[in-house]
């Protein structure tokens, strides 16, 4: 092989014959600073490969709002059609059960309303996108870590109601009786993600700015800010507010969920 | 089969080609496949996962596409079984996300059909998970990438598209393609190893890494 440094991407890639690797390998042991320039490419390399699944997780996450969208019509589609099929049949035998026939023409009516109403709602959002579909697939669901089974405080006994048994209207009772100041942002934390679970998003939105006000550990406060957003966007308020937030964190590359953010602005 | 649908083999070239369109819509078909879809429903009750079938699709997906474009997916197996047996294996383990795993083959591909999936017990893949050095490495690789201007970031896009590719390298199909891109990309290429070299949190990976991808 004539100049290793040609080769490198080769290398990496592991398109060279076993005893070109071979030659390469040694050239590396002997040169340090082929070594070190291999080890950039690899780096490299798996930053593309990042920058790709970052691409394709954003394109999958059009398609899943697509999918939700799909899944509402043919939803619509099979109420009418469940209930145009007996109004026909009781049109026929209308003179003797007219009471049940005026019962569907409502039913059918009611139908027609709500479709009508699923589309407007459907045509009136930008690029036919759900706040809630959208926060729903930017959220990850708590990570809640290794906890001793002897663990029996409150919080643990909320983690474990969420974790197993996705019983957020039981965990937030219990996390109203945690006073303890150690526990205040895992508390808070908890009570945003069942407030969300819930459909309350106004809480968890009051609740993720408490902590957000609370912590200076960025390990609390970014994924709160985070989340925050979410909420947002889940309440369907992309105000002034939301705005500057959304680029804060998109700008700043100290920032845990500046990737995220950077996705959730091409989808929206 | 519907006009605009795929056969499994016409997936395969698609996803092995390095026309992104294309690889774009065989992907898309997969996520949407009712038997993908109806199959992962059905595991995510079985296996009581905690997350939701869609989730997992999206991480097969991605692992899938990553094992296909370094030559790891060959192709013996069908496509959809292959997907569904990823899934699976992400559900039973209860895996969330798939950037923080790495999926290691326990059998071989061709071993991996719809009877050998009948049998819960049998699992293709063993996951290992990325130590916290690992994700720290990659969250700041993000980073650096997020760092370009948007033009290299659409060039590298591309080319990283391609030179990924290596079983179609391998099969010496369109290796013009990838010259002609690599040509393009390389200032880019060259701004980002630099961002790399000059990142002080990343020399502890300035090792070269033997026998790894990346």
């Amino acid at each position: 092989m004539e100049n290793l440094f040609d080769n490198i991407d080769d290398y990496v890639l592991d398109l060279l014959n076993e005893s070109d690797k071979q030659a390469f390998e040694k050239g590396m042991a002997a040169n340090p600073d082929l070594a070190a320039a291999v080890a950039v490419h690899q780096l490299e390399f798996r930053a593309g490969q990042l920058a790709m699944r970052d691409n394709l997780r954003t394109q999958m996450a059009t398609w899943r709002v697509e999918k939700q969208a799909r899944k509402t019509v043919e939803a619509i589609e099979t109420v009418e059609v469940t209930t145009v099929s007996p109004l026909t049949v009781v049109g026929k035998e209308a003179k003797i059960v007219p009471m049940r026939r005026r019962i569907f023409q409502y039913a059918s009516a009611a139908v027609i309303l709500l479709a009508v109403g699923f589309a407007a709602r459907w045509a009136m959002q930008p690029q036919g996108l759900s706040g809630i579909d959208m926060a729903q697939q930017f959220y990850e669901e708590p990570n809640f870590g290794a906890r001793s089974a002897a663990d029996t405080s409150l919080i643990a006994a909320a983690e474990r109601l969420v974790e197993q048994q996705k019983d957020y209207k039981g965990a937030m009772q219990l996390l109203q009786n945690i006073k303890e100041a150690t526990l205040v942002e895992r508390t808070l934390s908890l009570k945003a993600h069942c407030a969300y679970k819930l459909g309350d998003f106004a809480t968890a939105l009051t609740t993720l700015q408490t902590l957000i006000d609370t912590t200076n550990d960025p390990l609390s406060k970014q994924p709160a800010e985070w989340r925050w957003l979410l909420m947002k966007l889940a309440a369907n308020q992309r105000d002034a507010d939301f705005k500057t937030r959304l680029e804060k964190i998109e700008n700043d590359e100290q920032h845990q969920y500046q990737n995220e953010a950077k996705r959730l602005k091409k989808v929206l | 089969m519907k006009a605009n649908q795929l056969s499994d083999a016409e997936i395969l070239e698609a996803l092995r080609g390095n026309n992104p369109q294309a690889h774009n819509a065989a992907l898309r078909q997969l996520y949407d496949s009712p038997v993908v879809n109806a199959k992962l429903q059905e595991m995510v009750r079985t296996f009581a996962y905690k997350a939701d079938a869609d989730d997992v699709l999206q991480n097969g997906i991605i692992l899938l596409n990553d094992m296909m474009r370094d030559g790891r997916f060959r192709g013996e197996s069908a496509i959809t079984t292959f997907l569904i047996s990823v899934c699976r294996n992400l559900i039973r383990n209860q895996v969330r996300t798939g950037e923080r795993i790495v999926l290691k083959e326990e059998v071989k591909e061709s071993d991996i059909t719809e009877s050998y999936l009948n049998n819960p017990e049998n699992e293709p893949f063993r996951i290992e998970e990325l130590g916290d050095d690992l994700q720290k490495r990659d969250k700041i690789l993000r980073g650096l990438i997020g760092q370009l201007r948007e033009r290299c970031q659409e060039v590298l896009e591309l080319f990283y598209f391609t030179a990924l590719n290596r079983q179609q390298i391998a099969d010496q199909i369109g290796l013009k393609d990838v010259a002609q891109v690599a040509t393009n990309a390389n200032k880019c290429r060259n701004e980002l190893r630099a961002l790399i070299e000059h990142t002080p949190a990343l020399k502890q990976f300035f090792k070269t890494n033997l026998h790894s991808n990346f």
